[in-house]
């Protein structure tokens, strides 16, 4: 490497820093537009003064984030007496308060775990000419007759049978919910059919966490989760599955 | 007792590219919109701490697109942190092998998702190997580089800041460093490749 050669480095490295006399740094950005190898010295340089500023910001957002931590810990100083007492007793309030909800988070109570999962099913809003008594019923909420009705029909379809469990659910009735999600799969696999399959697979789920029945819950839970075209896929989440297995061992 | 403000984005914006309340500024994004990358983060099968560790690699490129004007706010800020994310940390799980999670739900949020991150992940890699890279150099090298590169101080006020005896001493130290620092990242090959694509189409 010649002394030219260096000379025209230590000249890219001003232009960067902007501390070139004007004359030569307009016959240096012309001679760039012409020199592909000076041009991509002239990349280096300017990648490596990027390097730097990027490592700035990173350390100017570690350091932010770490002083946010340490001010959300930092105790109340100079404030008088009197404010001091309020802010403790309220501090203790919220510092129950939130180990009461971190312990329910952490331990979720089975009714809220039953709670953040539920959700009514809910019929197509599609009706036929002809749309069954049973469904009608189900539409209007009456609960208890659309059960009625499929226990008095000798003939239900596996259709019925699930309205009946999901009417179940809407009771608090799980055993009976449990009874028919299960008749739901029985048939189907029976019967080599997939009517309400995975509809049946969830609510049976939810109904027998409600019933204390955690093993139960898990296996249709992991079964769920692991099938990626399954209709209830994304509501059988990660932290539900890890609540229920909390609650085995 | 300090009170907690919010910003507006342009405010935010403003901050950012002016350099002005940067920590405060940085403090406002976490409390605005940590808890919701987070979460996203944490119900696709990441950790606390990938969800910090991704925040923060979001926030230093979002900073960046900022002040290379590659941020237009065509969204919200914290829409578009959103989708920073959430392309991050898909990226990040196709990185680790994650057979699951790969290309379709990949390229589902590609087709749906409104803001314009793709210059952002093309140079992801590069990105965070650059910072390794400046985390190597020696610790003098690094501190003048970034006294002077970064928080834009004199050549007079670095001299302040270190032991040497003139200006012109720290002037050669700081040529060395970025000299040095250059031919570190000229020897990694996917910077190198990736700059020679820049540069050569």
């Amino acid at each position: 490497m010649d002394n030219s050669t260096n000379d025209l480095r230590e000249k890219l490295a001003d232009l960067l820093d902007g501390v070139l006399p004007p004359e030569e740094k307009t016959a240096l950005e012309k001679r760039l537009e012409t020199d592909a190898e000076l041009r991509e010295e002239w990349e280096w340089l300017k990648t490596a003064r990027r390097a730097v500023q990027l490592y700035g910001v990173q350390q100017l957002v570690k350091n932010s984030r770490t002083a946010m931590l340490q001010e959300q810990v930092r105790p109340v100083r100079s404030l008088g007496r009197h404010f001091r007492l309020v802010i403790s007793a309220a501090a203790t309030v919220i510092l129950l308060l939130s180990a009461f909800f971190l312990y329910r988070y952490v331990n979720p109570q089975t009714e809220d775990m039953f709670a953040a999962h539920y959700v009514h099913y809910k019929l197509s809003s599609f009706r036929g000419i002809n749309e069954p008594a049973q469904e009608k019923a189900y539409r209007a909420g009456a609960w208890p007759e659309v059960i009625r009705i499929l226990e008095t029909d000798s003939a239900a379809t596996i259709r019925m049978q699930f309205l009946a469990g999901a009417a179940a659910m809407e009771l608090k009735d799980y055993r009976k919910a449990v009874q028919q999600f299960r008749t739901v799969l029985t048939r189907n696999e029976n019967e080599a059919t997939r009517g309400f399959q995975d509809e049946a697979e969830f609510y049976l789920a939810l109904a027998l966490q409600a019933l204390g029945d955690y093993s139960g819950a898990l296996a249709l839970l992991e079964k769920i989760r692991q099938d990626e075209n399954h209709l209830y896929h994304d509501r059988a989440d990660v932290s539900w599955i890890r609540q229920v297995r909390k609650r085995i061992h | 007792m300090e009170l907690i403000r919010n910003f507006p984005d342009s405010e935010i914006l403003a901050n950012l590219r002016t350099d002005n309340n940067m920590a405060e500024t940085v403090k406002a994004l976490y409390r605005h919109c940590f808890e919701s990358l987070s979460w996203y983060i944490q119900h696709n099968n990441g950790s606390p701490e990938d969800a910090e560790d991704i925040f923060q690699e979001v926030l230093v490129s979002f900073i960046e697109m900022v002040r290379n004007g590659k941020f237009r706010g065509e969204s919200s800020v914290k829409t578009f942190l959103f989708s920073l994310n959430r392309y991050t940390w898909l990226n990040e799980l196709k990185r680790r092998g994650r057979q699951k999670v790969r290309e379709e739900k990949f390229e589902n949020a590609r087709d749906t998702e409104m803001p314009d991150t793709s210059d952002f992940i093309a140079g992801r890699e590069s990105r965070n190997e650059l910072l390794k890279l400046v985390g190597k150099l020696g610790d003098t090298c690094r501190k003048i580089l970034l006294l002077f590169y970064y928080e834009n101080l004199s050549m007079r006020e670095i001299l302040d800041q270190t032991d040497y005896e003139t200006e012109q001493v720290v002037r050669n130290k700081k040529y060395k460093c970025l000299k040095q620092l250059e031919q570190m990242i000229r020897s990694e090959p996917a910077i190198r490749d990736n700059l020679k694509n820049l540069l050569h189409g």
